[in-house]
């Protein structure tokens, strides 16, 4: 029996020992619990980075916001090349190019991705310094360059798709409605007016790259600036004010080298008022370099990344630059040689000669098109994820005296006064290097200030906001037809978005 | 909730089991049942009378050994080596007569003085165990639909992978080898169907105990006894969140009993390249380009002949050499092996060396009731790796009229390089420059101890550990191709450990003509993994290789990169299970497991995993008894609910990740710490309930045996990434349980020993499987989660593959090419009439095919003429279609022009001027039958039944096949729901072989 007893105590206690195990907690060892997070000053700019960098993923991606900005204009063609490499991609530049939307397009899809990825992570951050215990003194400003940097990649989405939806509350889980333009220009300009006192208003390496006062007033130009052609409503006067705002802070004036704002090291350009920051190390970016050049230039610039021969500049684009125009060296035309003097070749032997006219929108030759250097070339980047170092300009000074000028052109029914002349002329100074060029209140026209705006503004993403504005984003272009409806002027919602918010409905006429 | 099972099956199975029972058949055999005589006074009084008699065969040989028990009583003796017996027994009493390899007789005593016995032949395999998970049971029992293939129906020939030796011989279990035969590829194992779109596909596989598939790295593969296969829900469902991708369960050999005997086994075998040339030759080329562009001869035709893909191969040598020992006593038994395999792989500088030695010992004491079987096994394995078989994927389209060295291009390293074409690297100087070389090692192990409580209760307790470590180093020097820098060095260590504890009870009783088995235990099972990697580049002096990573001038430069990661997880579960027969007629098994998983959410940890199936063996009733060309009959139906866990760890949790975006701040670079995922906190299993009936037949003696299953399966929960609104989200998508998909299908195996005589044997098999798989839905507008449809798998920048509610997944849905038009560009067929083809849209295309096969074939064919055996098997797989993705990208004009070489199939339509595109041309009905291996032995006659087996194999001689490109074999997985980066990676390939093999197995 007792033997018996010892076996019934082992079973017992064996028992209850084994079931006694039952946890099955998560131990983290590489990542965070966020419960743990935003629990100091420095914590919550590692988080604030989060909405910062996602600006670099959109700003220079050709398969991006970069993309559906330039591609779409008279300014810059991808063309089908009958040798050679060339961005084919199944169509989708060509479909850009001719403005034939799709809902299923790439860039479209990731500049939707991509700035409402930005609105999140700030609205995201922002709830969570908000509610952090952390006590700093630079809190509110931080929540405020968030609000701002919010606001801003909101305007983005207004600028591209028209009706979006506006979310400013991470709390608030409920699927967002959809705003009409109206609407949301209203919302984001409330919250660029109201997050304005708390941003800083000098420009220094210790707010490079993130908001600033100048940041906002910028915005909230282009937003008034462009109130006629979205809203109905023209607010060219406040335009003029936020373009004075900038101007009299005193800090900005334009470069006397045109390319400095484009070098790679503009870190102290005093022109650049909103940039997004590149290096090398970054892995990831910047690549005109690919886009732009011709492979035959690996050896000039000891590049073994790949380049694509894509992107060229329409012929009626590049034949809008006088000779005497110091900007014309953004372009590379004609025959192209490595440092030796030797002609660089293409892949079929014969000479490589970049030539302004391009054959054909699917039957461009291999060097046809002129190319883009108005950025700086490094050398030495590689294939293992090296892009480009200079920083990326997505507002300067020169288009604040631009804009101002065509503000005050607009309020006195096109024609310029001479505060507007002399502004235009301050941009046109610095790029002959002389006043032998400079406008009247006779020649200087709202057509001539949009091919001024072009010639400086090139290749700059600001393009296609311009030509909707000046009226002529329906207008025929190289290898684009005229269209009969201005639907275009928006691009659709992408089709992997539509299912997944009820609340959004497709834009007029896709 | 169970499926209605298609009703034809039903009808069918009734039909058949009527005609059965109405047939009226002679008898063959033998009469158990004895005649009752009545009692006379004479026998009431000698209760205990002494019986006498000869056991036989059926042959009239008298068999030594025979067990002859009293029945009930601890009574018993054995016949002595003429075949006698002498024993006591009382009135009322039974003799029971057993001998392993025959059918056990009972026979009544009532008064007979001299009981003869002649025992028949047990039906094959019917006793033979069958492993179910946590216990064995024999397969007259087993009422899941199990399969086993024991060690003689394995595969022959140079196996890489244990899995290989299944491959093609369990119907329903479709075994693709990823990578031909590269000695480090793997296989891909799908059970009936596509069960997941997201979660892992890879089975649960169990060697000895032992989980993790990386045991099969280390096996011997002349040390398995038999692969047991659970498929059906019913029979995987007691490994819960596990199950869902089948249970795959390895025994190893056991330990002989007696004097210490030993087995020794040899393998060599040479390989040479299976494929065709789909491209053309340097004489070929020039003859193209002579007819087609005449002008650019100058600058395509560089001069010399060169066979690519010969310059990267070699002619490999494999050899394996395997030895065990085992001996012991009852008390205590041992078995131990070293193995050893020397594997060179086909491409240059690709090969692995293993090496393995395992212990096993077995020990009972105190009087048998408590037994304590352990197992260690090392194992140490060298690898040098292709590097993603990118080289080879060069030589394939390199122009073959340039040379493969300069020698005047010394920037380059010697190799013939294009400068102005990028993306072209020469295939030489891709191996040549480039160095991976891996070491891994491993250590496993596992105990089992039971103690006998009671004489019906047994406590087991089982341990099991599995660690393994790696070290991996890779080199790119300077002159590889396009790397841009000079040298480029890897190298990362990774060490994984897992680690088991199922104590449990066993409980076994036979009250009467019931028998009950019952088990219950629990389960805690942890992962961990850690590893660490570097990386750094620009390094001034090659001879380091990757041996002095902290070298490379990018380190001081801040652009070197390093990391390290660490991450585990548990799985806790309570699982019993009761089996019940009545005179192993009726056959009832049910069991249950309450598992959790800390993978799962907060709100769905645990989960419950039942399972219950019937069986009812026919031909042990009494009308069934005289239908003597039935041998055996059982029908059987069970339905389980099992699920899928192999999802990465922490998806519920809302967690803080480094990102690999920097952002300035401050006038400094910082880390961006960014949230990982969108959390939830419902993630869950997926998870599967599964009905299947079957039934196991034997006709003539078992001359001709089968199975029939028929099942239906449907997955719930199915794992996705969904879209969600950002804002509110922060990431663009959610890991969410929402789909279902179900699969249904048959599986029939029939074999048949259609010649058996004494000097000749032929057994004949034939395996078939088919499956329907559907995609009943994937959204809930309800929770959010919307997705009618999904385009995936890109081609030429263009999805290949619509998944769309409703239908089957693998549907490749393409733009229908009719002709060319006069400027030599494709014409696609206008579906929706709107006189505008849009190639991105579906309403422009139409189904072409499907990736995943209609049914799969397997016919093995096996003789024996006195010592000589041959057998062959033949595998099929029919009904699929693949991406040729070559001829997709290469047979064009344009390709040519870029400096590649193309395929030859261009010319049967020369005039198609157009680039890249994909349509219907492109997509390939890939069908095929493949003959795996033909294997011709000779088994030596040594005394002392030593023996001795010489055999020479052929393997993957021959395919037969419509599809034109590389190998038909193309592992599902490529075709994976997950969109896929790049297409042009699918044309990395290794290359598939034939093998010519010499072995030998010796027993002694």
């Amino acid at each position: 029996m007792k033997k018996n007893n010892l076996k019934i105590c082992l079973f017992l206690a064996f028992a209850i020992s084994v079931a006694s195990c039952t946890k099955l907690n998560e131990d983290l060892y590489s990542t965070l619990d966020s419960q743990n997070f935003y629990k100091n000053e420095q914590e919550c700019i590692l988080a604030m980075g989060d909405s910062y960098s996602q600006l670099a993923y959109q700003g220079g991606n050709l398969w991006g916001i970069y993309g559906t900005q330039l591609i779409p204009t008279d300014e810059a063609v991808v063309p089908y090349r009958l040798t050679g490499p060339f961005l084919g991609n199944n169509g989708i530049w060509l479909d850009l190019h001719q403005h034939k939307f799709k809902s299923n397009n790439n860039p479209i899809q990731s500049s939707w991705q991509y700035s409402f990825k930005t609105a999140a992570s700030c609205n995201q951050v922002i709830y969570e310094i908000d509610k952090s215990p952390a006590k700093f003194n630079k809190k509110p400003n931080m929540i405020a360059e968030l609000k701002t940097l919010r606001a801003y990649a909101y305007y983005v989405a207004m600028d591209l798709f028209g009706n979006i939806p506006i979310s400013l509350d991470f709390a608030d889980t409920a699927l967002p409605k959809q705003y009409s333009r109206a609407e949301a220009f209203k919302i984001i300009e409330k919250d660029l007016q109201d997050n304005l006192p708390l941003l800083d208003a000098e420009p220094s390496p210790l707010n490079y790259g993130r908001c600033t006062k100048a940041l906002a007033f910028t915005v909230l130009a282009k937003m008034y600036l462009n109130a006629q052609v979205w809203l109905g409503t023209p607010m060219w006067q406040k335009a003029i004010d936020m373009c004075d705002s900038v101007i009299n802070l005193g800090y900005y004036h334009l470069e006397s080298n045109y390319f400095k704002n484009f070098m790679i090291a503009n870190e102290d350009s005093k022109e650049n008022i909103f940039v997004i920051p590149y290096d090398r190390k970054l892995g990831f970016g910047w690549e005109m370099h690919e886009y732009t050049l011709h492979p035959a230039f690996g050896p000039v610039y000891d590049m073994t990344a790949p380049m694509w021969n894509g992107i060229s500049a329409t012929e009626a684009f590049y034949d809008s630059y006088d000779s005497a125009d110091l900007r014309i060296n953004s372009w590379m035309e004609g025959p192209q040689y490595d440092q030796s003097g030797q002609p660089l070749l293409t892949t079929t032997g014969t000479p490589l000669i970049f030539t302004p006219s391009i054959g054909g929108l699917k039957t461009a030759g291999e060097g046809d098109g002129v190319r883009c250097k108005k950025w700086e070339f490094p050398h030495g980047l590689q294939t293992k994820n090296e892009s480009m170092d200079n920083d990326l300009v997505i507002f300067r000074y020169a288009d604040i005296l631009l804009m101002k000028a065509e503000a005050i052109m607009r309020l006195n029914g096109g024609t310029p006064d001479q505060t507007a002349v002399n502004l235009v002329n301050m941009v046109r100074e610095r790029a002959f290097g002389n006043s032998d060029h400079d406008y009247t209140i006779a020649t200087l026209t709202l057509d001539e200030l949009l091919n001024e705006r072009g010639r400086e503004l090139a290749w700059e993403g600001l393009r296609r906001q311009d030509l909707i504005r000046f009226g002529k984003w329906e207008n025929a272009w190289f290898g684009k037809p005229a269209e009969s409806d201005k639907h275009t002027e928006i691009y659709p919602i992408p089709s992997n978005v539509l299912p997944s918010n009820p609340n959004l409905s497709q834009n007029p006429g896709y | 909730m169970i499926r209605k099972p298609n009703c034809r099956y039903i009808l069918f199975g009734a039909c058949l089991l009527f005609l059965m029972c109405t047939a009226d058949t002679a008898v063959f055999g033998h009469s158990i049942n004895g005649v009752k005589k009545k009692n006379s006074m004479k026998d009431y009084y000698n209760s205990q009378n002494q019986v006498t008699g000869l056991v036989t065969n059926e042959k009239g040989v008298p068999l030594a050994d025979v067990t002859v028990t009293v029945k009930g009583s601890a009574k018993g003796t054995a016949t002595d080596s003429k075949g006698n017996y002498s024993i006591e027994v009382g009135k009322g009493q039974s003799l029971v007569f057993s001998y392993v390899g025959y059918e056990e007789q009972e026979i009544k005593y009532t008064g007979q003085r001299v009981i003869n016995v002649q025992l028949n032949v047990s039906y094959k395999s019917l006793n033979d165990i069958v492993a179910i998970g946590y216990g064995t049971t024999t397969k007259k029992e087993v009422t899941g639909a199990v399969t086993t293939i024991k060690a003689n129906d394995f595969n022959k020939g140079a196996i890489l992978n244990p899995i290989g030796l299944i491959q093609g011989k369990v119907p329903g279990l479709a075994i693709t080898r990823t990578e031909g035969n590269n000695p480090n590829g793997g296989f891909q194992i799908l059970l009936r169907g596509l069960n997941t779109l997201a979660g892992g596909k890879q089975p649960l596989i169990i060697v000895d105990g032992i989980v993790g598939a990386n045991t099969l790295d280390m096996l011997d593969p002349n040390e398995i006894e038999s692969v047991d296969v659970l498929k059906d829900g019913s029979a995987a469902s007691i490994y819960g969140t596990r199950a869902t991708n089948g249970v795959i369960l390895i025994t190893t050999k056991r330990p002989k009993i007696g004097k210490v005997s030993y087995e020794f086994s040899n393998q060599l075998s040479r390989e040479v390249l299976s494929e065709h040339n789909r491209f053309f030759t340097a004489d070929e080329y020039r003859t193209v380009v002579n007819k087609y562009y005449p002008d650019l001869v100058q600058t395509l035709d560089k001069g010399y002949s060169t066979n690519w893909l010969k310059e990267i191969t070699r002619r490999p040598l494999r050899q394996d050499y395997s030895f065990s020992a085992s001996g012991g006593t009852e008390s205590i038994n041992f078995r131990a092996n070293l193995y050893y395999k020397d594997d060179e792989g086909i491409v240059k500088k690709t090969s692995a060396k293993t090496m393995t030695p395992s212990l096993f010992v077995s020990s009972t004491s105190l009087n048998g009731r408590l037994k304590i079987d352990a197992r260690l096994m090392y194992s140490f394995i060298k690898r040098e790796g292709a590097d993603n078989n990118n080289a080879i994927f060069q030589a394939v389209v390199r122009n073959p009229t340039e040379p493969v060295y300069d020698s005047t291009d010394m920037i380059h390293g010697g190799y013939y390089t294009e400068i102005t074409s990028s993306g072209q690297l020469n295939p030489v100087a891709m191996i040549n420059e480039h160095t991976n070389n891996i070491e891994e090692q491993a250590f496993a192990g596992d105990v089992m101890a039971s103690y006998k409580l009671w004489p019906t209760l047994k406590l087991n307790v089982h341990y099991s550990f599995n660690s393994n470590q790696n070290y991996e180093g890779t080199y790119y020097t300077r002159y590889y191709p396009e790397l841009g820098t000079n040298g480029d060095a890897i190298v990362s260590t990774a060490f994984n450990h897992n680690v088991l504890f199922e104590p449990g009870l066993e409980f076994n009783k036979m009250i009467g003509d019931h028998n009950i088995r019952a088990m219950a235990g629990y389960s805690y099972y942890e992962n961990q993994n850690e590893s660490l990697g570097a990386h750094n580049y620009d390094f001034a002096v090659e001879d380091f290789s990757y041996n002095n990573i902290g070298a490379g001038s990018a380190l001081g430069s801040g652009l070197a990169d390093m990391g390290s990661n660490k991450n585990s997880n548990k799985l806790i579960s309570f699982y019993g299970r009761v089996m019940y027969n009545y005179r192993e007629k009726y056959l009832l098994s049910t069991s249950a497991r309450y598992e959790g998983s800390s993978r799962f959410g907060a709100n769905n940890k645990w989960g419950l995993f039942p399972a219950v199936s019937v069986g009812w063996r026919v031909t042990e009733e009494n009308f069934a008894k005289n239908l003597k060309w039935i041998s055996s009959l059982k029908l059987r139906a069970g339905y389980g609910v099992t699920g899928n866990q192999d999802i990465d760890n922490y998806l519920s949790l809302s967690r803080i990740e480094t990102t690999n975006r920097l952002f300035y701040y401050n006038g400094e670079w910082l880390n961006t710490y960014a949230p990982a995922s969108n959390p939830n906190p419902d993630l869950k299993w997926e998870k599967k309930g599964e009905f299947d009936a079957g039934v196991d037949f034997g006709f003539f003696k078992n001359r001709i045996t089968g199975t029939f299953d028929y099942y239906s399966r449907k997955i719930s929960d199915l794992l996705w990434n969904y879209d969600v609104p950002v804002p509110p989200n922060v990431y663009p998508t959610t890991f969410a349980n929402v789909g279902i998909l179900s699969n249904h299908g048959i599986e029939l195996s029939l074999s048949a020993d259609i010649i058996k005589t004494k000097n000749l044997l032929w057994n004949s098999t034939i395996l078939y499987a088919q499956n329907k798989n559907k995609l009943i839905s994937f959204s809930d507008a309800v929770r959010g989660y919307k997705l009618d449809y999904l385009e995936v798998n890109p081609v030429n920048g263009t999805w290949s593959q619509l998944i769309l509610k409703g239908q089957p997944v693998g549907n490749f849905v393409t733009p229908i090419y009719i002709g060319l038009d006069s400027a030599g560009e494709a014409v696609y067929k206008d579906f929706n009439k709107d006189g505008m083809i849009d190639i991105g849209s579906q309403d422009d295309r139409a189904i072409v095919g499907n990736a995943y096969p209609k049914f799969t074939l397997g016919w093995t064919n096996e003789f024996r003429y006195k010592q000589f055996d041959l057998s062959f098997f033949f595998r099929g797989v029919f009904g699929q279609s693949l991406v040729n993705y070559e001829r997709a990208l290469y047979e064009n004009w344009k390709s040519l022009l870029n400096g590649r070489n193309i395929v030859k199939s261009v010319l049967d339509n020369p005039d198609y001027q157009g680039i890249n595109v994909f349509d219907s041309r492109y997509v390939e009905k890939a069908s095929y039958v493949k003959l795996e291996y033909i294997t011709l032995g000779y088994n030596f006659k040594l005394k002392n039944q030593n023996t001795l087996r010489v055999y020479i194999t052929g393997q993957n001689l021959l395919t037969i096949t419509n599809y034109k490109g590389v190998d038909p074999e193309e592992p599902i997985s490529n075709f994976d729901l997950r969109p896929a980066v790049n297409g042009a990676e699918n044309l990395n390939y290794y290359p598939y072989t034939r093998t010519f093999l010499f072995g030998f197995n010796i027993n002694f």
